[in-house]
């Protein structure tokens, strides 16, 4: 059978009908604060086990691809990340939103996921096996310097404010060290409190941070509704030519990224969504309008965030070893079908493994379908006034938060975060730096830790391979980027001077 | 600039955008909060902080373990003693800052703990019931037909799609 026979075996009524339920219940839970395309996963995961393979693995891939969708809308809407992968598009999707042209950010964040997703989709197609290889050369410290990749990212984001900036990243810090020490299993900075015995959990946090924070914002602010004026919500969600052309570049360098550091195990959406808004902002001409809602910024991240449901799938369909959380729950739908990832899969179990490709390709296809003709019903929720849509926000994020791990006290921990993250605001201290640090802090100790022990003293073994070697190179240009042309100015005064 | 239009706005209680002419509308608000900082709050907490994680990682025992969290603190105490310093000096203003309406955020914050605290009594269905027209109410919606439209069909809506959709365990109170 060559590839197009397995794309043609997709056209069945039943694969079809389990396509548009797994990719629906995507978007909406994607939407939801709190829920995710791992809830939906592992909702939806018993309920295949009675259908065949291929319709149940197209099922939840239509989840995972629609899942990682979904926070984009409310994100750009009303700056409430229905995932915390979804955070960075609130960084330009939301501003956009409050200049009015909150039709174009669904747009454009619609037409770059969509781009991100499929570019994700072929190289898993043509060229997992030969990118998988790439993971086998991944040790904690080149770990390490890739989460210091998002680390580097909050310098850049935090340009023109940086000492608040950093503030708020080092309390980001502090924060994600609360729970278990992932090395010795022993339980730091939990102040008596049992329900931080593990970990300040994650959730809660940026839901706390970015949507109840919003909220406090907006009854400060007495608005009536979200969007400020009438008109506001002008313009299409078509996107001229020109518009396309302009986030073009953009889209193909946040999907490369997207889909290359998903293959990277553990790297996840936040690294790549910073790595691709960093170089966006870095190598524009005009870096200041990022964060004032430059569609560049919402089509670079938009972009990556969906390259990585590809990318993720890489390593776990050719080696077993799962990118992120969501694909460690397909490992196990794998199994549970008696499907052992490996090259196996892509020989004996070819009809399977390709049907799930194409599953995810058309379900990329289903994310313009809601994003485009759905665009006009979404942007109506920023015309909801705000006495109605707080209450409702309020009461979403208080079950979500409380859904993520079953415990009353993470309702309380959204609502001390939420105060946290409205003073912060208030007081001009971003809240962006906080957030990336928190989720990145706890990687980044324990894989420089690891990778300590792993020298044993004999710091060139480590330091010294070509690859190591590289991500100090990428890191460090990403390090100096945002600062060039300061450096540039410093040196041509040097030079008048002398 | 962001902040500033956030500043214009609370100012001129107008709601359109005009980024042009944030300076000057800023310059004229903030001569009104000219005594205290309001940046030496960011200090204090973040001193509280700090000291705290750092007073609790001596607790630790493992080497390995603490020397992490310690250097981060120390970074962040030296970050807030630079930012002090720079208040000091008159670099931070309170030109980013606008606290207008913390008032009733706070109290909207107030209602939201009771609420918090309700679910823990009543469980979620019933405290949401009560939460949604009271939440309403204070923001100042006054239909009646919203209020109820909005409070039946949001709860019937978790009850429908969380509850028996997906079977998904909600917060369960001591009463009920």
């Amino acid at each position: 059978m060559n590839i197009l026979s397995y794309f043609a075996q997709l056209f069945t009524l039943q694969n079809l009908m389990w396509l548009c339920i797994g990719a629906t219940i995507g978007v909406v839970l994607g939407a939801l604060p709190g829920m995710s395309a791992d809830t939906g996963i592992g909702i939806f995961l018993p309920l295949t086990f009675s259908l065949p393979p291929t319709t149940a693995l197209i099922c939840l891939g239509a989840i995972y691809v629609t899942g990682s969708y979904g926070g984009n809308i409310t994100a750009v809407l009303v700056n409430t990340p229905g995932t915390s992968d979804s955070l960075f598009m609130t960084l330009d999707g939301y501003p956009m939103t409050l200049k009015g042209e909150g039709l174009k950010a669904i747009g454009v964040t619609t037409i770059s996921a969509f781009a991100g997703g499929m570019v994700g989709c072929l190289a898993l197609l043509f060229i997992a096996p030969q990118l998988a290889k790439l993971a086998f050369y991944f040790g904690a410290w080149e770990l390490f310097l890739t989460v210091m990749m998002g680390i580097i990212i909050i310098i850049s984001l935090v340009k023109e404010r940086a000492l608040k900036g950093l503030m708020s990243a080092t309390l980001g810090f502090l924060c994600s060290l609360v729970g278990l020490d992932g090395l010795t299993g022993f339980s730091r900075f939990n102040f008596g409190i049992m329900a931080i015995y593990d970990e300040l959990p994650l959730l809660p946090v940026v839901l706390g941070m970015f949507a109840f924070s919003q909220v406090f914002v907006l009854i400060a602010e007495n608005r009536k509704s979200i969007v400020i004026g009438e008109e506001s919500m002008k313009g299409s969600v078509w996107l001229s030519p020109k518009e396309l052309k302009n986030i073009l570049f953009e889209t193909l360098r946040g999907s490369v990224i997207g889909t290359l550091i998903g293959i990277v195990p553990a790297a996840g959406t936040t690294v790549a969504a910073g790595m691709s808004y960093n170089l966006a902002r870095s190598s524009d001409k005009d870096p200041e309008s990022f964060g004032k809602g430059n569609p560049k910024g919402l089509a670079s991240v938009s972009a990556a965030n969906n390259g990585v449901v590809g990318g993720s799938l890489v390593p776990l369909l050719t080696l077993g070893i799962p990118g992120n959380g969501t694909s460690a729950l397909f490992m196990a739908a794998l199994l549970i079908h008696g499907l052992a990832p490996g090259t196996q899969l892509f020989t004996t179990n070819a009809k399977y493994v390709y049907g799930l490709i194409f599953g995810l390709i058309l379900a990329n296809v289903f994310i313009l379908l809601f994003g485009l003709y759905g665009a006009r019903f979404y942007a109506k929720i920023t015309k909801v006034p705000s006495s109605v849509l707080i209450p409702v926000i309020t009461a979403l994020c208080v079950l979500g938060a409380f859904s993520f791990r079953y415990l009353a006290f993470d309702m309380l921990l959204v609502l001390i975060f939420g105060v946290i993250g409205y003073f912060m605001d208030r007081l001009g201290i971003p809240l962006a730096p906080f957030v990336l640090a928190f989720v990145l802090g706890k990687s980044a100790e324990i894989d420089l830790r690891r990778a300590l022990i792993l020298m044993q003293g004999d710091v060139a073994s480590v330091v010294l391979t070509p690859l190591s070697i590289l991500l100090i190179i990428i890191d460090v240009a990403l390090l100096i980027w945002p600062f060039w042309d300061n450096i540039k100015a410093l040196f041509k005064k040097k030079e008048v001077k002398a | 600039m962001y902040e500033l239009c956030r500043l214009h706005e609370t100012i001129t209680q107008s709601y359109t955008y005009y980024p042009c002419v944030l300076k000057k509308r800023g310059d004229l608000a903030l001569k009104k909060e000219k005594g205290f900082n309001y940046n030496l709050l960011s200090c204090i907490f973040m001193y509280v902080m700090s000291g705290a994680f750092l007073i609790s990682s001596f607790t630790i025992e493992d080497r390995a373990s603490r020397t992490f969290p310690q250097v981060i603190c120390a970074l962040c105490i030296f970050l807030t003693t630079l930012f002090l310093i720079q208040i000091i000096r008159g670099k931070y203003t309170n030109t980013d800052i606008n606290l207008s309406g913390t008032g009733r955020a706070i109290m909207m914050a107030g209602i939201i703990l009771l609420y918090i605290l309700g679910i823990n009594f009543t469980g979620y269905y019933i405290a949401s019931f009560i939460f949604l027209p009271a939440a309403m109410l204070v923001l100042g919606q006054r239909n009646w037909k919203v209020i109820v439209g909005v409070d039946v069909g949001v709860v019937l809506f978790i009850y429908l799609f969380f509850g028996m959709l997906l079977s998904m365990q909600m917060p369960e109170g001591i009463l009920f």
